[in-house]
């Protein structure tokens, strides 16, 4: 019951994206990458196979990102804000089960959009002869557990604050998880045993999206080894899964 | 009332057209005008405001090699053009050695660079610093030593140096087979002409690039040029020690039987006699290739 409840939401918030026409954005996708690899097939020195794969996976990547951010800031702000929370939470559905089935049902429409991407950016590689590597499958993989990372940021943020705040929160942990590096950094080069403390803290709080991050090598032919992805995807899913319990527990303390 | 609407309806829609299509064209009559009023210095410079690679990495979040594919297409328009001044050039170095920072296994961005700057733009310090770099990033791509060991070779004289970047790039997969003899011959019998010539024929064969071509079809002729006044000043010798005196004009070494003819100058210039020493030089190479001194 709790698990067809969930599923119910999920498919649910995937019908609603649907109907929000987020699938257009592949179109958006399809031009661009045919278009950059036509417009490279005229300059002789631009090594467009290269530039067509860094391309495409640039494009997933941040296509994904983007609708990772701004459907998923929108997931629970706007059914409170349009007051449709009222008719769920009516029906025997728990609160978590709301939070789950509406971080699922986007997850199913990242998904979606994941396997059509990767459809249009294998036909394109295939058209301009570029080697099509296992590693690129790999990449792509743990960009799809970065999307689940920020969905999962999103929808933290928008159980407790408004949309823009969430958008504007969710990219700035997006840019952040892109440089916890520096923080590990600076706290190896800081004397001050405070400094040292805040930074190794900030270093293991902030998501480490650059952990996720193979599309270089990738791009290149060069596949990491099967333990690393599993190990930086079980990461991505951890960090993901500690997000939605914490967005549960705001959830489920909130007053509506 | 609902002629009066069907009536207002046609003009209020060519109007609407009219006020679109005016709007329009002035806008791109304005942007064609600002695009020619800005200087053209200021559009090659924006390349040099480009931040530093090590900057530019953090800022770019995890699409480092997107942005160093952009920045490439940049960088071509500057590579691209036929004439390009030394401070396009250097513009497009730099636009390069950022762009490598980003990405540094981008192993054809230091390949082009380094031989449009060495062959086509004269900056040679910028060619073998690219390729260096590029050498150290990508060990395994044979290219890199290869132009590398050009570089040396033929710009900055140093076969010892060119001799390892040779042999560097010919153990390495798909360099060609002609390589290893080649570049032995070369670099161990450093003063032969013959070798050096017959490796820029294999490479004028090799490169695309138009300019690329004329730059070594150039150097080719100074090799030869080369080649003839060794030989020129090899006959001059065996005239000394035959008739115990220099000849006055190299014509005399034809004249009393030493060679058959005096080479034709592949530069357009002639080999003239100079000095007292019986050395020959031609009037269009200002500088001898020292690398064939012994």
């Amino acid at each position: 019951m709790t698990v067809w409840c969930i599923l119910v939401i999920a498919f649910n918030t995937f019908r609603e994206n649907l109907r929000d026409r987020i699938l257009y954005n592949l179109l958006f996708f399809a031009l661009l990458l045919i278009g950059v690899s036509v417009l490279l097939g005229d300059l002789t020195i631009a090594e467009q196979k290269k530039i067509v794969t860094d391309m495409g996976l640039g494009a997933i990547n941040l296509v994904g990102v983007i609708i990772a951010v701004f459907v998923g800031i929108g997931l629970v702000s706007k059914e409170i804000e349009r007051r449709t929370v009222y008719t769920i939470m009516a029906r025997p559905i728990s609160r978590p089960q709301f939070i789950l089935g509406k971080y699922l049902g986007l997850a199913l429409t990242l998904t979606v959009n994941a396997v059509i991407m990767l459809g249009v950016f294998l036909a394109t590689l295939w058209m301009d002869q570029a080697p099509i590597h296992g590693a690129l499958f790999q990449a792509i993989q743990l960009i799809y557990v970065e999307w689940l990372v920020v969905t999962a940021l999103a929808l933290f943020f928008s159980t407790f604050s408004s949309s823009t705040l969430s958008a504007i929160m969710t990219l700035s942990f997006y840019v952040i998880g892109h440089l916890t590096e520096d923080f590990k950094g600076i706290a190896q080069k800081s004397h001050s045993e405070a400094v040292k403390a805040v930074m190794n803290g900030l270093y293991y709080l902030c998501p480490n999206l650059e952990v996720l991050n193979v599309k270089g090598q990738a791009a290149m032919g060069q596949a990491v080894l099967p333990s690393y992805q599993a190990l930086a995807s079980l990461y991505g899913l951890l960090y993901a899964a500690l997000l939605i319990t914490a967005a549960c527990v705001v959830f489920q303390r909130r007053d509506f | 009332m609902i002629l009066c609407a069907r009536r207002a309806r046609v003009p209020v829609g060519f109007l609407t057209a009219a006020l679109v299509f005016a709007i329009g064209g002035a806008m791109i009559a304005v942007l064609l005008e600002v695009d020619r009023q800005r200087p053209a210095a200021v559009r090659a410079a924006e390349l040099s405001y480009l931040p530093k690679g090590e900057y530019l990495k953090v800022a770019v979040l995890g699409y480092r090699q997107l942005a160093a594919d952009l920045i490439w297409i940049k960088a071509l328009q500057y590579f691209g053009v036929r004439t390009q001044t030394a401070a396009g050039y250097r513009w497009a170095y730099h636009a390069v050695d950022v762009l490598t920072d980003l990405d540094p296994k981008f192993a054809f961005a230091y390949q082009v660079a380094g031989t449009i700057l060495s062959v086509a733009a004269g900056q040679i310090q910028e060619s073998v610093a690219i390729l260096t770099k590029g050498v150290r990033h990508n060990p395994e791509v044979w290219e890199l030593s290869f132009f590398l060991g050009y570089d040396y070779f033929f710009e900055l004289h140093d076969p010892v140096a060119a001799a390892k970047y040779f042999r560097l790039a010919s153990m390495l997969p798909g360099s060609p087979e002609y390589l290893p003899k080649l570049a032995a011959r070369m670099t161990v019998e450093a003063g032969d002409p013959d070798a050096a010539l017959e490796f820029l024929q294999r490479l004028y064969q090799q490169v695309q690039d138009e300019r690329l071509r004329e730059g070594l079809a150039h150097r080719m002729k100074e090799v030869i040029a080369e080649r003839d006044i060794q030989f020129l000043e090899e006959a001059v010798r065996r005239y000394k020690a035959r008739y115990k005196t220099l000849p006055r004009r190299l014509e005399d070494l034809v004249t009393r039987g030493i060679i058959l003819r005096i080479p034709e100058e592949p530069l357009g210039g002639v080999y003239e006699l100079r000095g007292p020493e019986g050395t020959v030089a031609s009037t269009t190479l200002r500088e001898r290739l020292k690398v064939y001194r012994h």
